[in-house]
């Protein structure tokens, strides 16, 4: 099957970055909450204690989600608390991997 | 004195390296040149009296290790402060232990610079000094003292609402580095990575202090990240790792090319190493990661160390005793146990520290008969093997580093519309164990999870904060009230 096709299938689908963003946040920390009550206007620490694991564990999993990587510079919690940062910050690092050779390990 | 023996070693093995960090090698005779700039620099600024504390706020640095060696032959108490802090449990620190001054990172200070009241801006030295600020080695004169004074306060986490200082000599400091080392064959030549942080236990006694008392290299990692950290392995020899569950969890997951040889060591301390992980790493890997237990008291108690050993018992395998150190199960009476029964695990050791600082009462309880009291429940199997099955008090556990749940209750109780707040572990599926708070909101009152993390963070360091929050009409009646029964065995009512 052509997988690249199926991608795009399936990217065609899916919610927008910040969404998916809310969900791995949610999910990643094992927060007891709905993403959808997680307030877009509001700073991701407002609802859960980001410590430097914590940082490493949404990291982890947003580069998971999305298949990409994210800088090692970043791991900080004032780039991950601000969800708009953080998807535009996604979407760049996505537009950058697809324009570059794909990654015969990933 | 801990400053004498790493002396010796660092004399005998002057051109060996003892540091890795990024690019700097550093050999332990440029070492104790650094310890020697670190104590001019010290006495210049914030000279010491013998006794007095010194509060640190450093990642995992030469500067660090420089700062414990100078500190300690100064003959003041060095005392590790865990980075994410904020300025009120520094308060509390400073005011329990009224320290003399403190050695932060640039970034650590902000939280610091809020206590000026209690601790004089330049009374705080900001960390690293520059290389030439020094006086030469050749300066460094060995004190006389006590073995049996203290050294370093470790803090730890009680279940009172504040934590423990405990309090290591320099006899317990180098019998838990030599007991260690003896039970692992760890010499010159080897080369540790140390992932775990200094200003804890696990960090400091194991990763730090023990391969640089026997001549070893340690790799540092002032910061982990899963990609820095399976460079180091990839690139530096390193043959034992030490990490936490944690570490094994994000190498594991990621470093696609990571491969390691199969004479590293991989051993996991502070937490239990959940068992699908293990497997995980096994496949992974090849190599068996091995359960470590020890605690800021009394050091090392037991690792697994045969490298194809199996567990067939109930709980967590954690081995059999170190050499040196002796760990008996006893009944609540202090008697000791015969084998497969469960009771509360004990030891006694020359790493044992005396007793907690300022708690004459708590001591009472916690020593018997020579032994202490870990708190921790467990058995040994008819082969001398110890397993852990739960902890007598209330004390969690979240990855390696302790949190007391009453602590975090008082915090949210502190908000307007709770009646009352119970704080516990549970493990969810997508992580290992977290903090749930139990919430019970008054009636007619209304309250968000925003608003209890806001209260939380405003007094609390980040890794205590819930990441369960239920509201809840009412606590059961076991939990409502703070002393159900089960729970205060180890623990005075409040």
């Amino acid at each position: 099957m052509d997988k690249s096709a199926t991608n795009a299938a399936a990217a065609a689908e899916l919610p927008d970055t910040a969404s998916r963003i809310r969900r791995v946040f949610v999910d990643s920390l094992g927060l007891n909450m709905s993403a959808a009550d997680l307030d877009y206007e509001r700073r991701l620490d407002e609802y859960a204690g980001l410590d430097s694991l914590a940082v490493l564990e949404f990291i982890t999993a947003l580069e998971k989600e999305f298949g990409i990587t994210i800088e090692p510079d970043l791991l900080r919690l004032d780039f991950v608390r601000d969800l708009h940062e953080l998807a535009a910050y996604v979407e760049n690092r996505i537009a950058g991997m697809t324009s570059s050779p794909p990654d015969q390990s990933a | 004195m801990i400053f004498e023996q790493f002396t010796q070693t660092a004399e005998q093995y002057r051109n060996e390296l003892a540091i890795v960090e990024g690019d700097e090698r550093i050999t332990y005779g440029q070492l104790l040149d650094r310890i020697a700039s670190t104590r001019g620099w010290l006495r210049r600024t914030l000279n010491p009296e013998p006794g007095s504390v010194i509060a640190a706020s450093l990642s995992n640095t030469r500067q660090f290790v420089a700062a414990f060696f100078a500190v300690s032959e100064l003959g003041a108490v060095f005392t590790p402060c865990n980075p994410q802090w904020r300025a009120a449990e520094l308060r509390w620190l400073v005011r329990r232990l009224g320290i003399s001054g403190a050695i932060a990172e640039q970034q650590f200070r902000p939280a610091w610079d809020r206590l000026g009241d209690v601790v004089p801006p330049q009374a705080v030295l900001t960390a690293p000094i520059a290389a030439s600020a020094g006086e030469p080695a050749a300066a460094l004169r060995l004190r006389a003292g006590s073995a049996d004074a203290p050294t370093l306060y470790l803090t730890t986490s009680g279940s009172t609402g504040v934590p423990r200082l405990v309090p290591r000599s320099h006899r317990n400091l180098a019998a838990g580095a030599k007991n260690l080392a003896r039970s692992l064959g760890i010499g010159p030549g080897d080369c540790v990575l140390g992932a775990a942080p200094f200003y804890h236990s696990n960090g400091f006694h194991n990763c730090m202090l023990m391969p640089l008392l026997c001549g070893a290299t340690v790799v540092l990692m002032p910061r982990f990240t899963p990609t820095a950290c399976a460079e180091l392995l990839r690139h530096e020899n390193v043959n034992l790792l030490i990490g936490s569950p944690a570490i094994y969890r994000f190498l594991a997951e990621g470093s696609a090319h990571l491969t390691l040889p199969s004479s590293m060591r991989c051993f996991s301390a502070g937490a239990r190493m959940p068992e699908a992980l293990s497997k995980r790493w096994k496949d992974r890997f090849g190599i068996r990661v091995r359960q470590w237990y020890g605690m800021a008291e009394a050091n090392t108690l037991s690792i697994d160390r045969a490298p194809d050993e199996q567990a067939s018992g109930a709980g967590a395998y954690v081995g059999s005793p170190i050499e040196g150190v002796d760990v008996r199960v006893l009944d609540a009476d202090g008697n000791a146990l015969d084998p497969g029964a469960v009771g509360e695990i004990a030891v006694r050791s020359d790493a044992v520290m005396s007793g907690y600082y300022g708690e004459p009462e708590l001591n009472r309880r916690k020593f018997r008969g020579g032994f202490f009291r870990t708190g921790d429940s467990g058995y040994f199997d008819t082969a001398g093997k110890l397993y852990l099955t739960g902890r007598i008090g209330r004390v969690i556990n979240i990855g390696g580093v302790k949190v007391d749940p009453v602590e975090v209750e008082q915090a949210i109780e502190g908000l307007a519309g709770v009646s009352a707040c119970h704080v516990d572990a549970v493990t969810s599926e997508s992580t290992s164990e977290v903090i749930r708070a139990r919430v019970a909101v008054r009636s007619g009152m209304q309250l968000a999870r925003t608003e209890v993390i806001e209260q939380c963070r405003a007094r609390l360091a980040e890794y205590k904060l819930p990441r369960i929050v239920e509201f809840v009409d009412s606590l059961p009646m076991t939990l409502a009230g703070k002393t159900p029964a089960a729970w205060t065995t180890d623990e005075p009512a409040r």
